[in-house]
This record gives structure tokens, C-alpha cells and sequence, in this order.
């Protein structure tokens, strides 16, 4: 177990299988290289699987839509050069990007 | 059936000045107010709740709106203001004919079970067989006494019959119990569901084709013009969709440009389709065919952006259909409804029996889930909508009032047992609770 104030757990939430290959290549860009990636969906997917209304037929179509959520632990370094590459995405492939710090972390490694 | 083209005869009603003026306003308030109310988070929030959700399901609180404020209630919207409300009611039933088509991909279908087939059109067959006999029967003994005849009663008895297919998608109110198995039930009946509304569509819009408007109103059957007439609605509906399927790879992801390229789709296909007098849903539909199979990559962030207004559509035209009902149906509207109901009483619980009985286990055969296939289809609405637009007469408004009621009554037994198990299982949980204590 470590105590390190200039930890950050970073939470990335690619909204398309195209938005999340440039993600990938940008967290390796600046040095991250551990995370843990979790196939989402929206919540919007999730009310519309309980209430259709004309296309009940969706019921059988994969309930993903490609999106994914990134959860990582880096050093606080790391952050300004991601920002910066994410900045130069498209706007349409930026992802949803949540940065807190960490108090305390135990069971691995950090990336930095 | 004579009858006046409230979708083509759009000229004429900017005679009211002033008043009429406000009444369009007031219209417009009220049609773009309930369309923001159902993109808010307090109406998600609301739909959490069972009885809610299976009231909106229903369709019932945008028909009661509805009819409030038509001509049956406050006056503030009538014919004329349906008429100036035009493209956006015609994009909205193209918006539903798409929505239904998109589901049509073949490899989605490919994925759908042998049993789901058999369910959803044996249901489709025998609903249609009962309810649009009963409608016959009804239509040459009260409507048209003397003048029933194939052009007469063609597009109103496939209506009834149409309406009589499927059933509500809606399970959330029916679940009482969150297991894998209710679950799966309620997939099933989702997908048989989706196969219906597409055959309930399809029919109808076949049918309304098979039926011209001579310039006096009366209705003619002209086969060998349905013919051209459906070819080309399937080349201009291929046309479009190929087209609208290259303009969507081009916009992506970009959410206004998909937007944009989908309400100029939904618009187009309706509105070639009412101008070329046919069906409002059958061109998007096949148009919505077209978009989901031409192309390998699936349009998935599209399917739920245009998924996601499906209610803001419901409850718009849910509201038309208020608008347009004509509450004193007397005896002859009664027997539609009866013959509606018939339908769905001997056909719904019968098949669905049969077909989950032997694939569903556990908690899913003691769910009221098994009596959802009674609940009738918000569709049935759109479709009865879509034919009085197109053939205004007290006939045809008559058979939408007769529709909505028999959905309403379809609504109540399902709910109702809904409901009685969810006390049992609250029940079971608090002798569970106290043995344990």
C-alpha cells in the first residue's frame, strides 16, 4: 500500500468504438500504460430496453453501442499532456474525461 | 366512405384572422410543450414507476390531452389547426414507419428465434382473421347499409384487423419480479412484438394503396394502379434510404448532423409518399428497411439517437389521435371495439401460452408477464391516425375512437393482475422476512 498525494484516478469514457481507438493510442502516448477498460451503455439505452414503444424488435439488438469506460491510475504529471491530446481529437471522438485525486491505492503498481 | 384528404388538402384555413392565429399558437405551445416534457428527466424519472409506465405505454394520458384540447374539450386545436400542423404530423408518422423498418436488419433478424416467427405471425394471421371479420360484419350491417362494398370497407375493416396484431412492447409495468427468466420473457415478447408492428404496417399500407381517391372522394379499388404504385413507392423508399444511408456514414457521430439527415429522410419519405397519395408509413418503412441493410457497418449510435424520441413521436401523435377522436361511437362503434377486444381475448393468451410455456421457467410462469400480448400497441393508434389523415370521414374517425377504447379496455386486465402480484410477492417477502426473524 502507498501514500502518494500526486495520484490522480482517471475515469475516461469513450462514447464509440472510433473514439476509443484514438484514446488508446493518446493514454500511450503519454505514458499510461496500465487501465482497466468496462464495455458501457448509456443510461438512455437503459430506459428505452424497459420502455419501447414501437420497436420491440430492438429487444435482440446488441445493447452495447460501442462505448466504453477507461479507469486508471497515474501520476498527476500525466494529466496535462493527455489534456493536450485530447484537445486535438475531433470533437466527436473526445472522450468524457473525469480526473480525482487519490488518497490512498493498494494491489498494484501505478503506472508511473 | 366518402371522404375529404385531411393530408392533402392542406390550402384554405388561413380565413380566421386574429383568433385563429392564437389557436395555432396555443397548438404550438401545447405540441412542443408535451414533445420538451418527454425528453425531461422528471418524465424518465416518472416512467420508473409501474403504473405510470404502463400508462404511458398505453398511449392513454396524450389521448385524454388530447381530446382535452379538441374539439370535444376546450376547442383550442380542431381540423384547421391539424391541417397547419401538417409536414410535422406527416414527419412524425414517417419518423414511426422508419423506427419500425430500422428493426429489419437481416442480420438481426437472423438472430431471432424460429419461435418468435411462428408466435408473432400465427398472431398476426388469426388477430387479423377474427378482429377484421368482426369489422366486416359490423361495417355492412350499421356503416354503410346498402353501400358496403370492397373499395368501401377495404382500408377500414384492415385497419381493425391491423390494430387487432401484436401488442404492447412495454414490460416494465408487467415485471414484477427481476429474474433472469422474466427477463428473458420479456425479450420474447419484445421481438414478436417488433415482428408485428412491421407486418401490422406493411398490410395496412398495402391495403390503403390498393384504394384511389376519385376527385369527388369517392373510393375506387384499382388494382393494376396499386401495382405501379407499389413498385414505386419501393424504388423511391430504395432511393431515399440508399441515399440517407451515405449521407449518415458521411455526418457519423456529429449529433446535429445526424439530425439533420434524419429528419430530411423521415420528412422526404412521408412526404413523397402523402403527395403521391400513399401510405405515410409503408414508404418509411421500407426507406428504414433500406437504411439498416444497405451497408456492413451497423449505425449503432443512430439507432439509439432516434430511439431515444420515439416517445416525444407517441406522445405527439397520441395527442393527434385525442384530437381526432369522436367519443359517441354508439352501438356500431361498440361492436368494433368488441370485435377488437374478441380478438385479443381468444388469440393473445392462447398463443403466448403455448409459445413460452415450454421455453420459460421459474418466476416467469407465475408473471403477469404472461398476459402482457393482451395489452394492444401504441401503433394501433399511429395506424388509425395515419388513415383518417388520409381518408377524413365520420367512418374512419368512428374506427380510431373504436381503437383507442378497445386499447384502453385492453389495458386494464393485465394491470390489474399486475398489480395483484405484485401484493402476493410483497406478501411472500414479508413471511419470508418474519420466518427469518
Amino acid at each position: 500500500m502507498g501514500e502518494r498525494t500526486d495520484m490522480r484516478l482517471l475515469v475516461l469514457i469513450a462514447r464509440s468504438e472510433a473514439a476509443f481507438d484514438p484514446l488508446v493510442t493518446g493514454l500511450l502516448d503519454v505514458g499510461i500504460s496500465g487501465a482497466t477498460v468496462v464495455e458501457s451503455r448509456g443510461l438512455a439505452a437503459v430506459l428505452r430496453q424497459d420502455l419501447p414503444i414501437f420497436a420491440g424488435l430492438a429487444a435482440f439488438l446488441p445493447q452495447t453501442t460501442g462505448s466504453r469506460v477507461v479507469i486508471s491510475l497515474c501520476g498527476a504529471d500525466r494529466l496535462e499532456a493527455l489534456r493536450a491530446y485530447v484537445a486535438e481529437l475531433p470533437p466527436g471522438d473526445r472522450p468524457l474525461a473525469i480526473a480525482l485525486p487519490v488518497d490512498s491505492f493498494f494491489g498494484l503498481e501505478p503506472t508511473s | 366512405m366518402r371522404s375529404t384528404c385531411l393530408l392533402l388538402c392542406a390550402s384554405s384555413s388561413a380565413s380566421g384572422g386574429g383568433m385563429e392565429a392564437l389557436r395555432v399558437f396555443a397548438a404550438a405551445v401545447i405540441v412542443v410543450g408535451f414533445g420538451l416534457l418527454a425528453t425531461t428527466a422528471v418524465f424518465s424519472r416518472l416512467q420508473r414507476n409501474r403504473f405510470v409506465a404502463a400508462l404511458i405505454a398505453g398511449g392513454l394520458p396524450a389521448v385524454a390531452t388530447g381530446w382535452a384540447i379538441g374539439p370535444g374539450g376546450l376547442n383550442v386545436v380542431d381540423d384547421s389547426t391539424v391541417l397547419l400542423l401538417r409536414p410535422l404530423l406527416v414527419a412524425c408518422l414517417g419518423w414511426v414507419g422508419v423506427i419500425v423498418g430500422m428493426q429489419l436488419r437481416a442480420s438481426l433478424l437472423a438472430t431471432v428465434p424460429p419461435l418468435l416467427w411462428r408466435w408473432a405471425l400465427t398472431d398476426s394471421v388469426l388477430s387479423a382473421a377474427i378482429a377484421g371479420t368482426g369489422a366486416a360484419a359490423v361495417l355492412s350491417w350499421w356503416f354503410l347499409p346498402g353501400s358496403f362494398g370492397i373499395e368501401t370497407a377495404l382500408v377500414p375493416t384492415t385497419l381493425v384487423a391491423c390494430a387487432a396484431m401484436g401488442w404492447s412492447p412495454e414490460t416494465r409495468s408487467m415485471r414484477v419480479v427481476l429474474t433472469p427468466s422474466t427477463q428473458q420473457m420479456a425479450m420474447l415478447i419484445q421481438g414478436a412484438s417488433g415482428i408485428a408492428a412491421a407486418v401490422a404496417v406493411a398490410v395496412l399500407g398495402v391495403a390503403a394503396q390498393l384504394i384511389r381517391l376519385q376527385p369527388d372522394g369517392t373510393p375506387v379499388l384499382d388494382l393494376r394502379t396499386a401495382v405501379v404504385d407499389l413498385a414505386l413507392t419501393a424504388a423511391t423508399a430504395a432511393a431515399l434510404g440508399v441515399a440517407a444511408r451515405h449521407l449518415l456514414g458521411l455526418a457519423r457521430r456529429k449529433r446535429g448532423a445526424l439530425l439533420v439527415v434524419f429528419l430530411g429522410t423521415v420528412a422526404a419519405a412521408a412526404g413523397i409518399a402523402v403527395d403521391l397519395g400513399f401510405s405515410p408509413l409503408l414508404l418509411p418503412l421500407l426507406c428504414g428497411v433500406m437504411i439498416a441493410n444497405f451497408g456492413r457497418e451497423r449505425l449503432a449510435s443512430f439507432e439509439l439517437f432516434i430511439m431515444r424520441a420515439e416517445h416525444v413521436v407517441a406522445l405527439l401523435l397520441g395527442l393527434l389521435a385525442g384530437v381526432l377522436l369522436t367519443p359517441r361511437i354508439g352501438l356500431p362503434g361498440t361492436g368494433l371495439v368488441v370485435a377488437i377486444l374478441a380478438a385479443r381475448i381468444l388469440v393473445k393468451p392462447v398463443l403466448a401460452r403455448r409459445t413460452l410455456g415450454p421455453v420459460t421457467h421459474g418466476d416467469a410462469n407465475r408473471s403477469p408477464l404472461r398476459f402482457a400480448p393482451l395489452r394492444q400497441s401504441q401503433l394501433s393508434y399511429v395506424l388509425a391516425v395515419s388513415v383518417v389523415l388520409a381518408y377524413d370521414a365520420p367512418l374512419t374517425r368512428t374506427v380510431l375512437t373504436a381503437i383507442v377504447f378497445a386499447g384502453a379496455a385492453s389495458d386494464a386486465v393485465p394491470l390489474i393482475l399486475g398489480f395483484r402480484r405484485h401484493r402476493e410477492v410483497a406478501q411472500e417477502r414479508r413471511s419470508v422476512a418474519g420466518a427469518e426473524a
